[in-house]
Parts: structure tokens; C-alpha cells; sequence
């Protein structure tokens, strides 16, 4: 019993001194280091590949329309706009006033009844008066001054012609008061000069009124309109206030023929009056061809140049383009030949940039008539290379003015004729003067063209730094870039205060195109990790910048086929450590 | 509304109730209930009842892989083996190539044993047997440790199978001490009903890795063998199939047999102390169940899917759509069709023991060695016990082929009538973590039971 008792007891001892001694410390749970990394060999995976991101992509927000294309094929940001020009000179010339009285002759007792012999057999009935008992009768020559006068506005500084309404007309009238025959035929055979002022149509020199036969058919009263083709008066003569006295000279005599009467009429007349009256018709100014000393008002429009792309303005832009120019459609009835000064003065932060402004002289054509238009494009720019014959060239520097990367320009516009130039008038006329403009960039860019652009992303909160203290995140790939322009990409880790925080290699440059246009293939190796020995603890920002210059591509131009397009992958080259920071 | 269940989280929650298979420890206690379902010619020395559901509770696993296959103690620390700490060597030298968990649970329902003559003794029990086996391809694990140490991996065999069937079983044993003294046999007959039979596969999964293009090849298959019990494809892409239950077809799935046959012969031995040599050897569980074509629901899913990253991406690209597409791309390797499925037969698992004891002053106690087989592991187990008067058993066995190489106990109190209990396990791991874990291969087997005994006059003998 007792030995069975001690078996018992030494087996279960056993047991209970085998199951306390088999606890391993080396394997205790609680102290297993929390540091695992995943994949230490590395790890990668492909991200995909972008689309071929053409100019247009990269600059415009959605607006497609400033882009343009060039018989080249070279792509052109362009901003097109008009020019608000006045009404060209509606009150210039106000030719209405012109005065021309009407002139009037008269000639009392023409004939006198007294001279008629009744024959006593022709009774109360009609009787012949024989012709040479009414003999021809001379009239008096008559001199009358012809008042001539307009007010001329003080900017016309001499008038080398008018031109009349073409349906000015004279109008000659002759009649007989209170004739004592109720018969006969008379001619007058009457002169009147208006050539001293005067150009009548198809009449030269006076006027000869023999064929306004006068008789009881016609009631003794007649008229003739004749046309007034021009006046003969040397304005040169004159300026300021036109003033002018012309001398019109009326004379001839009247002739009786066939005259009959009888007693009633013969007793019923008393005074046989011969009036003669010229009256002047529609007489108007249509134009005048004068010597303008005029200016316009001068005409200030700012350009609002925020249409272009964003990334083309700001601060830390250089836009250096090839050859930019404006481009001035001006088309004008207006008569008169301009002179103008176009001034361009660059705006930046609000404020003008005078010692960038750009000046250039141009001229205005005028029209020969006011139905008429003629327009004249105006090329300013750098360079007169491939413009047609028909364009007129004005060489000024645009390409400086636009390396400032405005935020808008003011364009001034002063004009004004030249005193020696001719300019004819329409009095009737609307004048007007359209000026549209096109502001053109060819995406050709010089050596100095830059910009920068940035984007600053927050990360605070997202757990970025504990990731990227213990890991290396390498971007790769490949860019294949058609485009005239290098790209530096960099990737910044920023603190609170935007210190950069150190971390290795972070920069990139994608080379330019090669000079011929074709793609280049740059790698692609970015790698986001911090520096040994540093804390990205503070990290709250990364700020991914990019710099976009012309090197090595200068003068290449950018067309609708240019592009760049990226294929990107990610490695973890030494896994992902995760838990470090809980020891 | 088809009720979906899945059977296989169901039942893997069943280690926590059932009970698995007998103890080797139990193996030469003449008087252990126990080992009478290693060996069929075993009989305890009393006539017993188990008592249902508390009859025999136990949880079994076995495992290659353990806590020291992947954590590292270094320089005073333990460092998982994803640490920089641990080579990929180093790690690859402790995982085993084929890495796996099999489990087992057993209920018995009902049971009885008892005496028929002083030569006989009838067993009768019913019973559940339930396996589940787990494998992981080793490749799994390299690859979180290396990444893209190489750009293909293979991973081979991912596989999940899980069978279980209800048991019922009649044993006879029996003395032929008159025709060969000390010989004596055993069989026990058993009938199978197949409850189900869920098998699902990862033949391969090759993964190609590279900066520019990951590439992913599936080959899979998924099996159900059961009455009521089926597989539905997924409805949308990538939907993983799910299994329904169909309550109003339930039935058996399968019908089967299996034998245990098993011989004791005791030589006795004139010689002081050793009272002899005791040979036995058994086969148990040796046999198969058949399933017909109408109750096997199979799946497969074959194909492959790439991946080179977003294409076109512009700033208009909708991201969130493209990883849908691509996603849907992957997903649908998961795309499992249903093939016909075939019936056929399906061997349970088989174990054999063969053991020599030298049972010693007059069976007080015995030192024992036991082959055995099962699980496809082999093992070999010395134990020592200590027989108090057939009542009381105590016993230490060491396993040693084994991965763990592990110790193992047993305590069985046997009254002629009252409530026997026995409490052991196979596998005491040398070696634990501080917070119980073994720090060896997880293999663990530990059993607890109750039976009621209510003597027998020719059970002394």
C-alpha cells in the first residue's frame, strides 16, 4: 500500500513538476516586437499610364477657343477683342448753313398799252396789233450781289472744294403781269450770269432764257431748272468764316410777236410787269474736300489678359515666346487719313509697368466715299517673316511686354489728321472706324521662357509621416514628352510653418523634346522617404512643384501633336515596415 | 428563401463541444473503457454505460507548424519573422513545406460494454465522427516575408476539407485462451452514415508580380457531398458560393462500412518482476463511405487576371471606376461554375496500433511501447503506468516520432460500480509560452469523460 502510495505520489509529482517547468520565457507573447515589414525584399506595382496630355490640356481650363492654329501648324494662344473707336467726326462739318438768297428782276411798264391803236373796225373784237408797234424791248443789264456764306468749324483749316447735292438746281422763272393782249408770243430773250459762282449743267457761261416762250398757252409764265454741278469758288481763299459776295448779271430784251387784243383787255391792263426770278433748289453741301486739322479722342480700353491660361500668369512666370504679335483689323468709310499712336503699357499686381510699355506708329486709310470701306490690317510684332504683301508691318518689341506675364494691358490709341492731308467730307454720311485686334502667342517659346506652378497638399492627419519614416515610396516610370519644354518636378515635405523637411531624392527633370519635334523618353525615379536621422514627425504638407522651361528646346513650336504622357509605377523597395513606432 | 448556412464555420465550432479519439496513454490499462476503441480485442474490467454527451469530451489538433515556426527569440528579444531581425533563411529552415492543421472531434451519443460469458464482451455504440483539415501552402507566408524576392509564386494546395458522419458500431471480443492461451481477438463492425462531406481547393495560385504587370492564375474547385446540402454560385462577380441548406431534403449523403480488428496475445514470463510480454495490434476505422452522383455538388473556377495599371488616366478619369473594372476582373476568378459532380467513394481515416507492454509485480505496473498510426503521422509512444488494483490508473508516456515530441498523462479512476472518470492527454508540449501556448508543433489532445460501471463477476478475470 504504501509503495503504491509513493508510486502515486512520484507520478503526479511528475506530472506537476514536468508542466511548471516547460514554460519557455523566451516566448512570452507580451514581449513580441511589434516591428514587422512586409515584402523586405521589395514590392511593386504597376499605377497605369496617362492619356497623351497635348498643350491644350495642360493650359487650358476647358476653354478651347484661345487656341488657334498656324498655317505651320504651330499652336497659338490668342485673345481677340475690339477697340471701342467714337464715331468718326458726325458734327465735324455741319454744311447745312449754307445761305444763297433768291434773286429777283422785275421790269415795270414792259410795254405800254398807250402805243396800241384800236382800229376802229375791229369794234369789241379782237384785232391784231402789228409787230412793230410793240417793238423789241431791251431790258436794263442788272448787276446783283449773291451772298455766299458758311460757318466753317475751326478744325478745317482750309477747303479745297464743295461738292453740291447732285440735286442742287437753279430755277428760272419769267412771267408777264397783267399783259394787254390776249394774244401774242413773247420771247425773252434775256441773259442771266450765274457763272461767277455757279457751274450750271450744259450751260456755258449765262444762261439764255429764249426758249421760255411766253404766251396765252402758258398764262405769260414759264420756268426752267437747270442743274448745278458745282460751284466756281476758290475756297482756298478763305478760311474760318466763308463769306463770299458773287456778282450775277441779268440782261437781254424781250420780243413781241402775233400780238392781239381788243378793247376790254386793252382797257382792263394798266402796268405790264416782266419779272424774272431765280430761286435755288436742294442747294446743299454733299461733300467737302478740306484740310482737316483734327483730333480723335483718344481711346483708352483695358485688355483683360486673365483669359489666358493660368499657368501662363503669376509671379514666377517668364513668357518668352517666339514672335508674338497683334494683329489690327481696321476697316473705316470715314474720309479722312489718320495718324495714330499705339500705346502699350503692361499691368501687373494693378499697378503699370511704364518701363515695359511698347509704342508703335500707325495709319489709318481713309475711304473715298462714304459708302465705301476700306480696311487695312496692321501686323505689330518682332518680325515681318510669312506676313502677306497685303499686310502692313509695324516693328515693335510685343515679345518683352509679354515676359512680364501681365495681368492686363492698356491700350491707348491717339490719333489725328494730318493738316496736308485731303479729306473729303459726307455731310450725310455715318461715319465709323471698327478696329478689332487679335493678340496672338505662338506656343514657340524662347530660352527664357519659365513658369512655375505649385500645388500644396495637406497631409496632416493621414498618418503620412509614420509611413514614410520607416518606409522608401519610389515612384517610376517613364515620360515620354514631345513638347518643347523640360519639366523639373520636385516633391517637398513641409512642416507647420512650410520648412522644408529633409528627405532624399525628390527632384525630377523630364528633358525637352528633341529639336526636331520627336518624343524624348525620360525615367521617371522619384523617391518620397525621409533622410537618415531625421524626424518627419512634423510633416503636415507636401508641396509638389513644378518648373517648365524651353532648355534645349528653344524655337521648337508646339502643335496640336505635341504631347507628353507618363506610364507610372510604385515600388516599396524594402517592403513596409509597419509598428516601429510603438516600441 | 433558400436558407444559406455555412456549414463549415458551423462546424468548425464544434471542437468546443465533441469529443475526439482515445487516448494512448489509456492504451495498456487493462481496466481503461477508453482503449477499447483502439483495439477491438481490449475489454475493461467492468461492464459500463457511457454517459451520453459527457461521455468522452475532448478536443484534438494536430499541427506541423507552431508558435516557433514564426516567432524568434534574439538577444532577448522575440521577434516575429516578418522583423528585419529574422533572415528569410532562417525562416524558411523553421516552416515546414507543407504546413497544416488537422483536427478531429468525436462524440459518442450513446455507448455500452458489457460481458457475454466469462470470454466475451459486446460493445455497442453510437456515435459522430467529425474531421477537418486545413492546409496553407508555405509559399503564402515567403511571400509576406520577401515580396519580390522572385516574380512568380506558386501557391499549391490552399486547401479546407471537412467530413463528418454518424457512427454505429457493435463489437464483440473474445478470449480463445482454449485454443491459444492468451490470445485474444476482437472486430468490431461499423456502420457509416454520411452526413456531409465539404472539400474546397486552391490547386494553384500563381502570382506574377512585376513593376509593370501583376498577373494572377486561380485554379479552384469546391466540393459538397450531402442530401440537401449544395453549393450556389455567386450572383454577382466575385461572390464567393455559398451553401444551402435546404431543410425540407435533409438526409444522408452517403452509406458506408468501416471494420476495426484487433488481437491480444499475452506471453507470460516466469521471471521475477516481469510478469510477461503483452503483444496486441489493431486496425480501426478501416473503411469507406459511398456517395452517389446526385448528392455531389460541385464547383470549379479556372482563369486568370492581369493587372498594368489604370489606362487613359486623364483629368476627367473616373478612379473609382477603373479600380471597379479591375477589381470585377479579379473578382471574377472567383467565378465558380458548377461541373457534375461525381460520386464515388471516400475512405474514412484509418489508424493502427501495435503495442508490447511488460506489465511487472503482478500487473502493478507496466512500461508499454505503442506504434501507432493515424492522421497519416507516425508515432511511437513509451509509457509507464500504474495499475492501483484496476481501479486506479496513473500514466506517463512519451511520444517521440512526433513533431512535438511531447509528453503525455493519464488519471482514470475505474470503480466496479459507481462513475468512472478519466482525465489525460497525448501531447503535453515540453515547451509553452507563458501564456500556455506550446512553443513547439500545436498537437494537443486532451480528454475528459464520465461513464457509469456496473461490474461484472467476469470482468475480474
Amino acid at each position: 500500500m504504501k509503495k503504491l502510495l509513493l508510486h502515486s505520489t512520484l507520478t503526479i509529482a511528475a506530472v506537476v513538476l514536468l508542466i511548471t517547468s516547460c514554460v519557455n520565457q523566451e516566448y512570452d507573447l507580451s514581449n513580441v516586437n511589434p516591428e514587422i515589414t512586409l515584402c523586405e525584399s521589395g514590392l511593386a506595382f504597376p499605377v497605369g499610364s496617362t492619356q497623351k496630355i497635348t498643350i491644350k490640356d495642360l493650359l487650358s481650363s476647358g476653354n478651347q477657343s484661345i487656341f488657334s492654329k498656324g498655317e505651320d501648324g504651330t499652336l497659338y494662344i490668342s485673345s481677340n477683342g475690339t477697340l471701342a473707336v467714337d464715331k468718326a467726326i458726325p458734327s465735324l462739318l455741319d454744311l447745312s448753313g449754307v445761305k444763297l438768297e433768291n434773286l429777283t428782276f422785275k421790269k415795270d411798264h414792259l410795254y405800254s398799252k398807250e402805243s396800241v391803236v384800236i382800229p376802229p373796225e375791229a369794234g369789241e373784237g379782237e384785232f391784231s396789233i402789228p409787230d412793230g408797234v410793240l417793238p423789241k424791248k431791251d431790258l436794263e443789264t442788272q448787276v446783283f450781289d449773291v451772298e455766299f456764306s458758311l460757318d466753317l468749324p475751326k478744325e478745317i483749316k482750309r477747303i479745297n472744294n464743295l461738292v453740291l447735292n447732285k440735286d442742287a438746281k437753279v430755277e428760272i422763272t419769267v412771267s408777264v403781269k397783267d399783259p394787254f393782249f390776249s394774244k401774242g408770243t413773247l420771247v425773252p430773250d434775256v441773259n442771266v450770269d450765274l457763272s461767277d459762282f455757279l457751274q450750271i449743267d450744259g450751260v456755258d457761261g449765262a444762261i439764255n432764257l429764249s426758249k421760255l416762250v411766253l404766251d396765252e398757252k402758258n398764262g405769260y409764265k414759264a420756268s426752267e431748272v437747270y442743274n448745278i454741278t458745282g460751284l466756281n469758288i476758290d475756297f482756298s481763299e478763305y478760311s474760318g468764316k466763308i463769306d463770299i459776295v458773287k456778282k450775277s448779271t441779268i440782261s437781254g430784251s424781250v420780243s413781241l410777236t402775233g400780238a392781239a387784243t381788243d378793247r376790254a383787255t386793252l382797257e382792263k391792263s394798266s402796268n405790264m410787269e416782266f419779272d424774272l426770278v431765280v430761286s435755288y433748289k436742294d442747294f446743299t453741301v454733299e461733300k467737302a474736300d478740306v484740310n482737316v486739322d483734327y483730333q480723335l479722342n483718344a481711346i483708352n480700353q483695358v485688355v483683360d489678359l486673365t483669359t489666358l491660361p493660368e499657368i501662363l500668369r503669376g509671379d514666377d512666370v517668364c513668357l518668352d515666346v517666339y514672335n508674338p504679335y497683334i494683329v489690327l483689323d481696321l476697316t473705316t468709310n470715314t474720309g479722312i487719313p489718320l495718324d495714330a499712336i499705339l500705346t502699350i503699357v503692361p499691368y501687373k499686381g494693378g499697378a503699370p509697368v511704364p518701363s515695359f510699355d511698347m509704342e508703335a506708329e500707325l495709319s489709318i486709310p481713309s475711304s473715298e466715299s462714304s459708302d465705301k470701306t476700306v480696311s487695312k490690317k496692321i501686323w505689330i510684332g518682332g518680325r515681318d517673316e510669312g506676313i502677306g504683301s497685303d499686310i502692313h508691318f509695324v516693328k515693335a518689341n510685343i515679345s518683352s511686354l509679354l515676359k512680364l506675364s501681365p495681368d492686363s494691358v492698356l491700350v491707348s490709341i491717339e490719333a489725328g489728321t494730318d493738316p496736308t492731308d485731303n479729306s473729303i467730307f459726307d455731310a450725310q454720311a455715318d461715319y465709323f472706324i471698327n478696329l478689332d485686334y487679335k493678340l496672338a502667342v505662338p506656343l514657340s517659346f524662347g530660352p527664357d521662357f519659365r513658369v512655375a506652378v505649385s500645388d500644396t497638399i495637406d497631409v496632416s492627419g493621414e498618418g503620412l509621416e509614420d509611413i514614410l519614416q520607416w518606409n522608401q515610396v519610389q515612384l517610376l516610370g517613364s515620360v515620354a514628352n514631345s513638347l518643347p519644354l523640360q519639366f523639373e518636378i520636385q516633391v517637398l515635405m513641409l512642416d507647420a510653418t512650410g520648412t522644408v523637411i529633409p528627405a532624399e531624392q525628390t527632384k525630377q527633370t523630364i528633358s525637352s523634346c528633341n529639336k526636331d519635334g520627336s518624343a524624348t523618353v525620360s525615367p521617371l525615379d522619384i523617391i518620397l522617404a525621409a533622410k537618415s536621422g531625421t524626424s518627419l514627425s512634423p510633416l503636415e504638407k507636401m508641396k509638389i512643384s513644378f518648373v517648365i522651361a524651353s532648355k534645349g528646346a528653344a524655337g521648337v513650336p508646339i502643335t496640336d501633336e505635341s504631347y507628353v504622357q507618363a506610364s507610372l509605377s510604385v515600388k516599396l523597395p524594402k517592403g513596409i515596415t509597419l509598428g516601429r513606432n510603438q516600441q | 428563401m433558400k436558407k444559406h448556412i455555412s456549414i463549415c464555420l458551423a462546424i468548425l465550432l464544434l471542437p468546443l463541444t465533441v469529443s475526439g479519439q482515445a487516448l494512448r496513454g489509456s492504451y495498456f490499462f487493462d481496466s481503461s473503457i477508453q482503449r477499447v476503441k483502439m483495439n477491438p480485442a481490449f475489454a475493461p474490467k467492468t461492464n459500463y454505460a457511457t454517459i451520453p454527451v459527457l461521455g468522452d469530451l475532448s478536443l484534438t489538433v494536430n499541427s506541423n507548424i507552431g508558435v516557433s515556426n514564426f516567432l524568434f527569440p534574439k538577444g532577448g528579444e522575440l521577434y516575429p519573422y516578418l522583423n528585419q531581425n529574422v533572415t528569410s533563411a532562417e525562416f524558411q529552415a523553421a516552416l515546414p513545406n507543407h504546413p497544416s492543421i488537422k483536427m478531429a472531434m468525436d462524440m459518442d451519443v450513446l455507448g455500452a460494454g458489457f460481458y457475454v460469458g466469462p470470454k466475451g464482451f459486446v460493445t455497442f455504440d453510437v456515435g459522430s465522427r467529425v474531421n477537418l483539415r486545413m492546409d496553407v501552402p508555405s509559399e503564402l507566408f515567403v511571400f509576406l516575408k520577401d515580396g519580390m524576392a522572385k516574380d512568380t509564386y506558386n501557391f499549391k494546395d490552399f486547401a479546407i476539407s471537412q467530413d463528418a458522419y454518424l457512427q454505429v458500431s457493435g463489437g464483440y471480443r473474445r478470449d480463445l485462451g482454449d485454443l491459444v492461451p492468451g490470445l485474444t481477438v476482437g472486430a468490431k463492425l461499423k456502420l457509416l452514415f454520411g452526413l456531409e462531406k465539404v472539400d474546397m481547393r486552391i490547386n494553384n495560385a500563381q502570382i506574377k508580380m512585376g513593376q509593370d504587370k501583376w498577373e494572377l492564375t486561380t485554379d479552384a474547385e469546391g466540393s459538397i457531398y450531402g442530401k440537401g446540402v449544395t453549393f450556389s454560385e455567386g450572383q454577382e462577380d466575385g461572390e464567393m458560393p455559398s451553401v444551402n441548406l435546404d431543410t425540407q431534403n435533409l438526409g444522408l449523403a452517403g452509406f458506408g462500412f468501416a471494420v476495426d480488428l484487433g488481437a491480444e496475445y499475452k506471453l507470460p514470463l516466469d521471471i521475477p518482476v516481469l510478469d510477461g510480454i503483452n503483444f496486441s495490434a489493431s486496425v480501426v476505422d478501416l473503411g469507406t463511405i459511398f456517395y452517389s452522383d446526385e448528392n455531389v455538388s460541385k464547383l470549379q473556377s479556372k482563369g486568370s487576371a492581369s493587372f498594368e495599371g489604370l489606362k487613359d488616366i486623364n483629368a476627367q478619369f473616373d478612379v473609382d471606376e477603373s479600380l471597379k473594372k479591375i477589381a470585377a476582373d479579379f473578382m471574377a476568378l472567383a467565378n465558380f461554375e458548377e461541373v457534375q459532380g461525381v460520386g464515388g467513394s471516400s475512405a474514412i481515416t484509418p489508424k493502427a496500433y501495435v503495442g508490447v507492454e511488460a506489465p511487472m509485480l503482478n500487473n502493478l505496473m507496466s512500461v508499454g511501447l505503442l506504434y501507432s498510426y493515424m492522421y497519416g503521422i507516425n508515432d511511437l509512444t513509451l509509457s509507464y503506468n500504474l495499475k492501483v488494483k484496476n481501479i486506479f490508473n496513473v500514466g506517463l508516456n512519451y511520444s517521440m516520432l512526433n513533431n512535438a515530441k511531447s509528453m503525455g498523462f493519464l488519471v482514470e479512476f475505474i470503480p466496479r460500480n459507481g462513475v468512472a472518470i478519466f482525465l489525460g492527454t497525448d501531447y503535453l508540449n515540453l515547451q509553452y509560452t507563458p501564456q500556455g501556448l506550446p512553443v513547439d508543433k500545436l498537437i494537443m489532445n486532451a480528454k475528459f469523460g464520465l461513464n457509469a460501471t456496473f461490474g461484472s463477476k467476469h470482468a475480474r478475470k
